[in-house]
């Protein structure tokens, strides 16, 4: 499939990822220069997303590694089968065979792929997908260079393995820490901010069947106001605004008002601080008042 | 394709200038970029250079400000040039009037360019007082008008420091000229720049401001994580699979017959770091009193195993420890705030000597020590030698100096403490990245 900056638009709308051209235009490159994709950003607004979706698209595997700290190259590239090669050997001592250590038991029969391998030796082309590597340890990272920029792993007893197709790959982080120079210079970065609020609107149209788009512009400037004006712990992302349209729709409800907004709140926020800060600093009345403000539709 | 290739190089040097790390690899893929992109349609331009080249997000405002700056009309380009031309002029001018303002009995005073630059930027009544004050100094009779003429010198450059260090003053970019006329044509533009779009293209290079503490905290708890959890040499047995356990490997296959079929890990251990951290909270380190109580804060928050001791002429103790966990940032600032010692002048011999006499318990092996400070000290010579037996007692002391890395040289009180510890700039965001980044890869 020929890949064009416009195909790709059509083809995310089709997933239901609306985006701006930025993001297109930076995914695009990506793909084109065969670069793995560094993809940063608040907490829900798509990053993890926007690989589920080329998988989706290219109509190929997601294959996911979950970074956390502690993460290895057993858990995270290869590990050689240990029970299976130690049958192998007994079987061949019982049976008085001759066994070359090299040539037999490191054979990809023994190899277990993990997924950064499974990317690699993937036939067709897959995605993968590198999720909060900011959770790694620098170590991890530096272990992660040779994939990146070669696309292939050196397995001390095995070999080289070079990629079959070059997968492709998006590295996301909610910036928990720096990740290092080595790691950055060999992606292409993109950063995914808030969307403005009609963007927002069509996202949630598309996330939410059946929502009336009065209540999707609702919901996405009430939380455009709520991110502009409340300093909470966790800001509302994208996700949240989608998980409230779907709790309003399933209470019933065709517009915002007070009592919707009061039952719903633990949606918008997720810790009790946040939600007394809510109460206490914005209100229903007040943020409804500032929605209708700021919305096109409720004017 | 050369024309194109020309001005991404020059493109490039300018937001190295700028402080953006670009590597020749990230050069070349922006080179590709642009072959995949409508080069006439500039946003698209815009979106490829910035995806090859800007891989921080805070670095993004200084991008599009130099790539707004730089990807101009040639017509515009020229204006610049003529800008800055009349730029120079007039800062001509402007040394030209400040050397004549600035004189004491008909002859000028010996300032440097920065310092006669912002003489010009004062309002007209400050200059008006200095000038009046000059004049007076000026008609009184001295016995010795030379050694009185450095003492005025002084005197106006302190003046002219502290008006440098007060909010109205917008500094200029602390950048270089790169001799490159059409480059330095866009820095002057960037140079003119609102104040507040200006902030964020030097933010790093700035002393640390009250908006930058969240920042400068979330840098501060990277760094006390890393100090808290440093790696040591010894393994200890664990699931995280790192090194195979041989003894334990042998002894749990028994039951197997010797065949080893569960394998055994050991991971290394985690070293249980003991802080010790002494905050200098006298007068001269008010300007960076929040960041004091921030970097205590972020400190205290991630590693429970702390001793942390104010001092100015004296020392106190912070009992951070017992603080009620719920609301623990607020009652460490407000423990912070009724200490005692706040404000007073400094003298880290007494501070050391205190230390050492009463608490010595907390200075062993496994101590690390950090001191933050200005190293503006009273007995210097003797606070070293009391930093140098600390040294000798603990694992490592680490001076995190406030003042800009600038001002270090010729500095006798830094050069004396260097000797005895491991000083690192403390003074902007970006040393607080370097500090993080230094100790991240150790």
């Amino acid at each position: 499939m020929k890949i064009t900056m416009t195909n790709l638009r059509k083809m995310m709308e089709a997933e239901g990822y609306i985006t701006s051209g930025e993001i297109i235009t930076t995914v695009f490159l990506a793909l084109k220069l065969k670069k793995p994709l560094l993809v940063t950003g608040p907490p829900g607004v798509g990053k993890t997303e926007l690989a589920k979706v080329l998988a989706a698209i290219f109509n190929t595997e997601l294959i996911r590694l979950q970074c956390y700290e502690g993460l290895d190259e057993n858990k995270a590239l290869y590990e050689w089968n240990y029970q299976k090669q130690l049958l192998q050997i007994q079987l061949s001592s019982a049976q008085n065979q001759d066994i070359s250590l090299q040539k037999d038991l490191f054979s990809s029969e023994y190899l277990l792929d993990r997924p950064l391998l499974k990317a690699l030796r993937s036939e067709e082309q897959a995605v993968l997908l590198i999720d909060e590597i900011d959770k790694t340890d620098e170590e991890f990272e530096a272990f992660l260079f040779e994939v990146l920029s070669d696309f292939q792993v050196s397995i001390p007893e095995y070999g080289t393995v070079k990629a079959c197709k070059v997968p492709v790959v998006i590295l996301t982080s909610n910036g928990e820490r720096e990740l290092s120079d080595g790691l950055k210079r060999r992606c292409a970065f993109l950063n995914i901010g808030y969307p403005s609020v009609e963007k927002e609107a069509k996202i949630i149209s598309a996330k939410v069947p059946g929502i009336s788009q009065k209540l999707a512009m609702q919901v996405a400037a009430a939380v455009h106001v709520l991110r502009k004006e409340l300093e909470v712990k966790k800001q509302p992302a994208i996700s949240e605004s989608i998980d409230w349209a779907r709790a309003l729709m399933a209470l019933g409800h065709e517009e915002l008002n007070p009592s919707a907004i009061n039952s719903t709140t633990g949606m918008l926020y997720k810790n009790q601080e946040d939600i007394a800060k809510f109460k206490e600093e914005m209100g229903a009345e007040k943020l409804l008042s500032k929605t209708h403000t700021q919305c096109k539709c409720c004017g | 394709m050369k024309k194109m290739e020309k001005g991404l190089v020059k493109f490039i040097n300018l937001l190295r200038t700028l402080g953006i790390r670009v590597s020749t690899a990230e050069a070349m893929d922006a080179l590709e970029a642009l072959q995949y992109v409508n080069v006439m349609d500039k946003n698209s331009v815009r979106v490829a250079l910035q995806s090859m080249l800007v891989k921080e997000e805070d670095k993004i405002p200084v991008f599009e400000a130099a790539f707004e700056t730089f990807f101009v009309t040639p017509e515009r380009k020229q204006e610049q040039q003529q800008n800055l031309q009349n730029e120079k002029d007039k800062q001509q001018q402007l040394l030209a009037e400040a050397e004549e303002d600035l004189t004491f009995q008909d002859s000028t005073l010996e300032l440097e360019q920065e310092e006669k630059l912002l003489y010009s930027e004062l309002d007209e009544k400050r200059k008006e007082k200095l000038q009046e004050f000059l004049q007076k100094s000026s008609q009184a009779s001295h016995h010795n008008p030379e050694k009185f003429k450095s003492v005025l010198e002084n005197l106006v450059k302190q003046h002219l420091k502290y008006w440098k260090n007060t909010k109205e003053y917008v500094a200029p970019l602390p950048v270089e000229e790169t001799g490159n006329p059409e480059l330095d044509a866009s820095l002057a533009e960037l140079n003119n720049l609102d104040p507040e779009k200006k902030k964020l293209l030097y933010q790093d290079m700035q002393s640390i401001a009250e908006e930058e503490l969240p920042l400068a905290r979330k840098i501060m708890k990277q760094f006390s994580k890393k100090l808290a959890s440093r790696i040591s040499r010894n393994y200890h047995r664990s699931k995280k699979r790192r090194q195979i356990d041989f003894r334990g490997t042998i002894r749990k296959n028994i039951s197997y017959g010797g065949t080893p079929l569960k394998l055994q890990y050991r991971s290394k251990r985690i070293k249980k770091t003991q802080l010790v951290l002494l905050c200098d909270v006298s007068g001269s380190m008010n300007r960076y009193s929040s960041f004091v109580t921030s970097f205590v804060y972020s400190l205290a928050s991630v590693l429970k195993r702390i001793d942390t001791f104010l001092f100015s002429e004296n020392l106190e103790k912070l009992e951070i420890g017992s603080l009620p966990q719920d609301n623990y940032e607020d009652a460490v600032f407000k423990m912070m705030e009724n200490s005692k010692v706040w404000g007073e002048g400094t003298n880290i011999n007494k501070a050391l000597k205190q230390l050492l006499k009463n608490y010595s318990e907390v200075l062993t092996r496994k101590t690390i020590f950090i001191i933050v400070s200005d190293t503006k000290t009273l007995a210097v010579e003797e606070a070293a030698k009391k930093l140098q037996k600390i040294r000798g007692r603990v694992k490592e002391v680490i001076f995190l100096n406030t003042l800009p890395k600038e001002e270090w040289q010729g500095k006798h009180t830094v050069e004396i403490l260097k000797k005895s510890s491991t000083m690192y700039p403390c003074h902007t965001i970006a040393d607080l990245k370097n500090l993080s980044s230094i100790w991240l890869t150790k």
